[in-house]
């Protein structure tokens, strides 16, 4: 896990002293080396901040050079199938100097060029200087796991690197907030679902997306080169068969994302994801005598959001070292422009503050990877919300009896896990489901199918494939891209590498194809996964209902430790210009949160970002870095 | 002789071509361009059209494109949207830190927003090459191209330093046809003799199985195909050789083609070319012969002796002066000839020696070391002559009042050698930015400062409406800065944005690439200033009392600065508080206060420094910079969880991590004052940016006071406190080094070495107000008729009274609503930030707030009626109240308004 800069200026030369600047606006991201490589005029470059993980010898720095001399690489990720690669490569008659997965990835290119990318099983972003025919490609994994960001400045200035911050340290890259985007928040549209950024001269790539420059910068090819097919539904899997192939999928799925020649660990929630994950970890550990360190965040004082008892439970089953940290409110209003500066645009939950420390948890205790779960919600359908299109697909399909005797048992299992919570609302909605009577009307009217205007790879929109519809939005454009944002730069802030097995393309392709019945079956959601991980767990935690998302308690600290904090950024004078702020609708909100008479924590937290953020740029920060 | 080489007076050269480079390595701006690129870079600009595949896939206005030759960059421009290519263009010289251009023009048709732009810079030299004479008629051209070109030269001359002719013809062309009073010389085109020696070598021509002519040069128009037919039917054993760029849409050209003995070679490489020139028997020039031809000079002439060739020539002025090389000939028949005259003489030694001495003596060296002899001539011709520039200086008049910023003003009116003009630029004006960007015209001053006292560590202290126009001036800016600790990056913002060429920091040289890297501001250079310099006020010296009979041992006055200052900022109030503790303990006489109600101001500030025998002294200045605000927020943070938090505490948790690594302790204008005041200065061990040395200015005093004793000791020494005042006062003050007039020379000297234009205008003032000897306003603004010719100018010639009193007129008929709101603007700018009254007003203040409520509701009654003009008021009055009120009418109006402020 690294940081990448490329930087093509073909019309004034490049002072390694800002290519070197901007790579160091990364060593967060790669604390171990750093390299650089200018051409002999001066109009290209690369830069590389490196966080050793496999073959950590000098041999493997970047950029690295292609042993035909013609291609340069920088690259931030993993090829988590670089084993396989390379003996395929040798096969064929290439030899290599290191054990990086970087040098196979080189090999790929030169053998395979555009192909390879199909090859790659990984999470990755990189950029390639091929000399003989003077372009830059760039490439991203395919859900974007890791970032790569272009940013394009006066005089042909085009730059490409794994965080924006990087970008902003070139004077030729203005650092001018975008009034799209900032409009697009404002209005609570914003879900980081296309290019547009929070700057107006840098475009994120999409994910699956590869795109090539030429020497004076100009864009000269983008592709999608993977998208998955919603369409292709496998109706004649058995259970069994599905399960026992989820199963295979799943383990092969981490055992590759354990490859590492440093200690790996893992986050560890508490649910059913991430427990699943330490269970199939500590089995492989296990057997070479290892110990697994997991790290959590826990609310002891808050136990309506706090899974700390589930925690131990995992713990005690599977034998793993647990570390645990509580966050304060304190620590995050002190930390939030830190925050803010490693998220590089305004985040719509505080939620983040968790994995922050987390992250931070695992530096303290020398763990560089760290497996979590991200991901399971959006592929295997474990959204509370998604049990109502599931509902309505049901009808949609004439399954009205199916669908009556799914949510009785959805919602009586919700209601019986509800009984263990005080203010359950803070956790989960009980409610969430259509109930009984309410299927009855829409039998005969159901509202129409919901979805996004999005290009590429999402499932169709019509009745009796709603769930389907969401789950390929989220999935592909206005969900998980954003968390694993959220994800990558928490980690990265301190040095650690999140993997995330539920993402490897081969398990997600094979449950794009199961059909809906896989997914939530018998009230359950994630039905399939329940299956798998009840083979690990305990009945406890593999068959649990009480669902929480990763939640801090933000609703309480808006009402003590952070609310003269919050109060200053939400009516801070600056906010005034913001589009789609009406100060007397936020003073509403402000007071009901503050009179207990509504939990506005998510509506209060969007502008408290905004704000932070709108001042971060005001003072400067982009381009004069954080001290 | 010229000892100067370009680099010192250019740092780029740009040459705005009609050429495609790719195309035209035997072009004269090609020769140029590879020989300036041995000194200079070069950025060869071509417009998009040129070259036709750049023109079919330019999208941004500019596009750079690097040469085979190391040094030559290829610019395509877009001048079809030639303003923002312009703009783009400045930008790119900008970035790449080119700040001191050699235009050289060869097209005059393309580039005239970019020339405008490059000219209100200021600081190019510009340069036309006049490669033919566009005022004579040419037969190849049609009217209206002729007479485009015509105007087009014209437009572009005026604009020009230096116009350099191919041949005299031309020159005297362009002296006949323009009013030009700049340079006009002629530098002929030479020869790649060097090229061609190396090619030859050793080697003696043989003649080939038949005899050959051969033309250089590009196949246009300018030849003469009907006398080249005629020749080659005339000479049938002859082989005819072409080589050059053709205009292949020239069916003259292709029926010559077409003959079995002529051979077109194509725009082929030097080398190639020059090996079938070597084995030529003879050159020819047959040219369409007209004047233009006559007065011209073909760029490839001294390509042929350059190779041992005789040339035949149609008449051509300018080789006239060379006929044993150029033989002359007007038909066929002259040219069959003359052709036979000069083959004889192919095969002589002696001649082809005597050629190849006339190619070398006009060899494209030989022109290019006199081009920029000629440059460098015009340049240093330029800069001895320049006359005042304008200079307008953008300021904080709120702060005016304090006496260094005061001083450092207004020493640039006293000393410069330019004309300096003021105008506040903070503060609320009640206009839009757009009205107020539109109210002041700054692109009339050649130089535009930005005066520390506008913030730019503060992110809308300067007005809008003005920063706009600093924007887009294109001429010379400056900026003054100080406390660059402070919220760096919103200054560094700033001055990304105005793009200044000069910052005069308080940064040493030894952090400066830390603070300014030099990537982030490629145009602009950093030079040192002090924050003060030697106090000009006249009568100071009456303060300072005689050594002996000054019985105070140190007289301090100093405070405690916000904890976000750091060490630095801390020492000012250490010193005071542990001086005087150790002081008292040996029972000292000092007066030594660090409060902030034991400030000292005005002159009695200069009479205390003046009657102690030391004062004590600090580095000034903080080595914490807090580049975003986050330290200072941090520290108020702090300070709010506890606000008894002590200095060492807050340097403990907060600041210390922010200490250094740029020293930024500087000498402080106080310094500047008790040297003057002859008073001697204990300060802690420093540097003090150079002004001071221990023991020989300033008594050493160790941080941890482990030498006050002897510190004290010094300070009983009156012989010796004598010598080293009156050496600080030598070395200091009459030495003249740090005083505001060598600070305003040396910024005047900076000016010169980077504006080489003439200002752009004469500014020409008309009188508005009057100041008394006390202080007075009065206004002279005149009204009507006559009083409107009231200028700073003799009337005369261009500058008439009618044309002087309409401009008036208009402008005061056109302002008339913006004049209306005069009282409002001054009002509110001084409600942002009041100038605090003078010590004497406030002291009387105080006076007045501790009398009793019914004794000032009493006197204010009084003075009321003081104001009323009444008559009423005189027949109810007592005669003790008159008297009051006689002698409140005979103060001076200034005074009396004073005395009703109080009240009020």
């Amino acid at each position: 896990m690294c940081g990448l800069v490329a930087l093509l200026s073909p019309a004034v030369r490049i002072d390694e002293a800002i290519l070197r600047t901007m790579r160091d606006r990364l060593t967060h991201r790669g604390p171990d080396s750093a390299g650089l490589w200018l051409a002999d005029h001066r109009r290209v470059g690369l830069a590389h901040r490196r966080l050793s993980i496999i073959d950590r010898s000098v041999a493997a720095d970047q950029p690295m050079l292609s042993l035909d001399g013609e291609l340069r690489i920088v690259y931030n990720g993993e090829i988590y199938n670089y084993v396989e690669l390379r003996t395929e490569l040798a096969r064929l008659g290439h030899s290599f100097r290191t054990r990086s997965d970087t040098e196979v990835l080189l090999a790929a290119w030169q053998v395979w060029g555009e192909a390879s990318l199909q090859r790659l099983n990984g999470m990755f972003a990189f950029a390639i200087w091929d000399q003989s025919r003077k372009q830059l490609i760039v490439a991203r994994d395919r859900f974007g796991e890791k970032p790569v960001f272009i940013g394009r400045g006066r005089h042909g200035v085009l730059g490409v690197a794994s965080e924006m911050k990087a970008l902003l340290a070139h004077h030729l890259i203005p650092s001018t907030a975008d009034s799209l985007s900032l409009a697009r928040y404002g209005e609570g549209l914003w879900r980081e679902d296309d290019e547009k950024t929070f700057f107006q001269n840098i475009e994120r790539l999409p994910p699956a997306h590869a795109v090539v420059f030429d020497e004076q910068g100009r864009e000269r090819k983008r592709w999608r080169y993977w998208t998955p097919d919603f369409g292709q539904i496998r109706w004649d899997i058995t259970p069994q068969e599905a399960v026992e192939e989820f199963d295979h999928l799943f383990s092969a799925s981490v055992s590759m994302r354990l490859r590492s020649d440093v200690a790996v660990g893992s986050s560890l929630s508490g649910g059913l994801d991430s427990s699943t994950i330490v269970a199939e970890i500590a089995k492989h550990q296990q057997a070479k005598n290892l110990t697994q360190n997991t790290f959590s965040a826990c609310f002891p004082e808050d136990p309506t959001l706090s899974e700390e008892s589930d925690i131990d439970t995992v713990v005690a089953h599977t034998g793993v070292q647990s570390w645990r940290v509580t966050p304060s409110a304190e620590l995050l209003s002190s930390e939030s422009r830190l925050i803010h500066w490693h998220q590089e645009e305004p985040f719509l939950s505080a939620s983040i503050y968790l994995q922050w420390t987390v992250a931070r948890l695992a530096s303290e205790h020398a763990t560089i990877v760290l497996l979590d779960g991200q991901g399971a919600d959006e592929v295997l359908g474990g959204y509370q919300s998604l049990f109502r299109l599931h509902q309505l697909d049901l009808l949609d399909r004439g399954k009205v009896d199916d669908a009556i005797a799914e949510t009785r048992l959805f919602s009586d299992r919700l209601a019986v896990a509800a009984r263990k919570f005080e203010e359950v609302d803070r956790r989960f909605n009980p409610n969430v489901a259509y109930s009984e009577e309410a299927l009855e009307g829409l039998i005969a009217n159901r509202p129409p199918v919901w979805s996004n205007d999005y290009g590429a790879g999402v499932a169709s929109s019509e009745p009796g494939s709603r769930m389907r519809r969401v789950l390929s939005e989220t999935l592909l454009y206005n969900g998980l891209p954003m968390l694993l944002r959220y994800a990558d730069r928490n980690a990265m802030a301190f040095g650690r590498e999140p993997r995330t097995p539920y993402l490897d393309h081969r398990l997600v392709d094979f449950c794009n194809q199961l059909p809906d019945h896989f997914l939530i079956r018998e009230g359950w959601q994630k039905w399939i996964l329940r299956k798998a991980a009840e083979r690990r767990l305990p009945e406890a935690i593999a068959w649990r209902a009480d669902k929480v998302g990763y939640a801090a308690p933000l609703d309480r600290w808006l009402r003590d430790s952070l609310r003269t904090w919050s109060e200053e950024r939400l009516f801070d004078r600056s906010m005034l210009e913001q589009p789609g702020f009406n100060i007397d609708e936020v003073q509403g909100l402000w007071s009901e949160h503050q009179a207990g008479i509504a939990n506005h924590s998510w509506a209060l937290w969007r502008w408290i970002s905004l704000s932070e953020w709108n001042e971060m740029s005001r003072c400067g920060y982009w381009r004069c870095g954080f001290y | 002789m010229n000892n100067h080489s370009l680099t010192d007076y250019f740092d780029v050269v740009v040459m705005l071509t009609w050429s495609n480079w790719k195309a035209g390595s035997r072009s004269h701006c090609h020769h140029y361009a590879s020989r300036f690129a041995q000194h200079l870079p070069v950025l060869f600009v071509q417009p998009k059209f040129i070259d036709l595949q750049i023109a079919r896939t330019l999208r941004s206005s500019l596009l750079i494109e690097r040469t085979e030759l190391e040094g030559v960059e290829i610019c395509h421009y877009d001048h079809e949207q030639d303003r923002v290519a312009a703009v783009e263009l400045l930008s790119l010289l900008r970035n790449k830190g080119y700040s001191r251009p050699l235009v050289w023009m060869y097209n005059s048709r393309d580039f005239a927003p970019l020339v405008t732009s490059l000219k209100e810079t200021g600081n190019c030299l510009f340069l036309f090459q006049a490669l033919e004479d566009c005022f004579a008629p040419a037969n190849d051209l049609s009217v209206e191209s002729a007479s485009s070109i015509e105007e087009s030269v014209r437009r572009t001359c005026a604009d020009m330093d230096v116009i350099v002719c191919l041949s005299d013809t031309i020159r005297r062309s362009y002296k006949d046809n323009l009013d030009f009073k700049g340079c006009v010389a002629t530098i002929e085109s030479g020869g790649e003799s060097q090229a061609a020696a190396c090619l030859i070598g050793n080697r003696k021509w043989e003649p080939g199985k038949r005899p050959s002519a051969v033309y250089h040069g590009e196949i246009d128009s300018r030849v003469d195909f009907q006398l080249l037919h005629e020749i080659i039917h005339l000479m049938p054993d002859w082989d005819f050789l072409f080589c050059g760029k053709e205009d292949g849409t020239l069916s003259e050209w292709r029926i010559l083609k077409s003959h079995p003995n002529v051979e077109y070679l194509g725009d082929q490489s030097s080398v190639l070319v020059g090996e079938r020139m070597f084995q030529s028997t003879v050159g020819l020039l047959p040219l369409v012969q007209d004047e233009r031809t006559f007065g011209s000079l073909p760029f490839a002439s001294y390509e042929y002796p350059a190779y041992g060739l005789p040339v035949v020539t149609v008449p051509i002025e300018a080789l006239k002066r060379v006929p044993s090389t150029f033989f002359e000939a007007r038909t066929a028949a002259e040219f069959v000839q003359a052709a036979m005259e000069a083959s004889a003489l192919r095969a002589d030694p002696d001649v082809v020696d005597a050629q190849y001495a006339i190619a070398e003596k006009n060899s494209n060296d030989r022109r290019f070391d006199e081009t920029v002899r000629l440059i460098l001539g015009v340049r240093q011709m330029l800069a001895a002559s320049q006359p005042p520039l304008n200079v307008v200086m953008l300021y904080d008049d709120r702060y005016t009042y304090i006496s260094t910023i005061h001083e450092h003003l207004d020493s640039f009116r006293k000393y410069s050698k330019n004309i300096f003009h003021y105008v506040p630029a903070t503060g609320v004006w009640p206009a839009s930015d757009d009205t107020l960007q539109a109210a002041i015209d700054l692109s009339l001053f050649d130089v535009v400062i930005v005066h520390y006292s506008v913030r730019l560590c503060l992110y809308d202290y300067f007005t809008e409406g003005l920063a706009r126009q600093v924007e887009k001036h294109n001429g010379l800016k400056m900026l003054f800065i100080q406390d660059e600790y402070e919220r760096t990056e919103t200054a560094r913002r700033w001055m990304e944005r105005l793009q200044f060429h000069i910052v005069y920091t308080c940064v040493p040289e030894s952090g400066r690439e830390l603070i300014y890297p030099s990537h982030r501001f490629p145009g602009t250079e950093f030079l040192s200033t002090l924050t003060g310099y030697v106090p000009e006020t006249g009568y100071l010296d009456q303060f300072a009392t005689p050594i002996e009979d000054r019985a105070l041992l140190i007289g301090y006055r100093g405070r405690e600065l916000s904890y976000i200052f750091g060490d630095l900022g801390y020492e000012k109030y250490r010193i005071g508080v542990d001086v005087k503790r150790l002081a008292e303990e040996k029972f000292l006489p000092v007066d030594i206060e660090t409060g902030d109600d034991k400030r000292i101001y005005g002159d009695d500030w200069y009479r205390f420094l003046g009657s102690a025998r030391a004062t004590l002294g600090t580095e000034s200045g903080s080595n914490v910079f807090d580049y975003t605000g986050e330290v200072a927020k941090a520290v108020t943070r702090e300070k709010t969880k506890q606000p008894g938090i002590t200095f060492a505490e807050m340097h403990q948790k907060v600041v210390h991590k922010y200490e250094g690594p740029v020293q930024m302790n500087q000498v402080s204008p106080k310094i500047f004052e008790a040297i003057r005041l002859r008073t001697a200065l204990v300060l802690f061990d420093g540097e003090y940016s150079g002004v001071v040395q221990p023991d020989v200015h300033f008594i050493p005093l160790r941080k941890d006071y482990s030498n006050i004793d002897e510190v004290f000791g010094k300070l009983d020494d009156l012989d010796y406190l004598a010598r080293l005042t009156d050496r600080a006062y030598r070395d200091v003050i009459e030495s003249g080094l740090y005083s505001y007039r060598r600070f305003v020379e040396g910024v005047d000297a900076d000016i010169a070495k980077r504006q080489m234009s003439p200002p752009r205008m004469e500014i020409v003032c008309v009188p508005a107000i009057g100041r008394l000897p006390d202080g007075t306003n009065v206004p002279i603004l005149s009204r009507c008729g006559v009083g409107f010719a009231l200028t700073n100018r003799v009337l005369g010639g261009s500058l008439q009274r009618e044309q002087v009193t309409g401009i008036i007129r208009d402008i005061a008929i056109a302002s008339d609503g913006v004049l209306q709101q005069m009282p409002e603007v001054i009002s509110e700018t001084t409600a942002v930030a009041p100038a605090p009254p003078r010590l004497t007003l406030r002291i009387a203040r105080r006076f007045w707030r501790v009398l009793p409520t019914f004794i000032r509701t009493r006197l204010i009654n009084k003075a009321h009626k003081l104001l009323n003009h009444g008559s009423n008021v005189q027949s109810t009055s007592s005669p003790g109240f008159r008297l009051m009120r006689l002698t409140f009418r005979a103060l001076p109006v200034r005074m009396r308004s004073k005395l009703l402020s109080l009240f009020t």
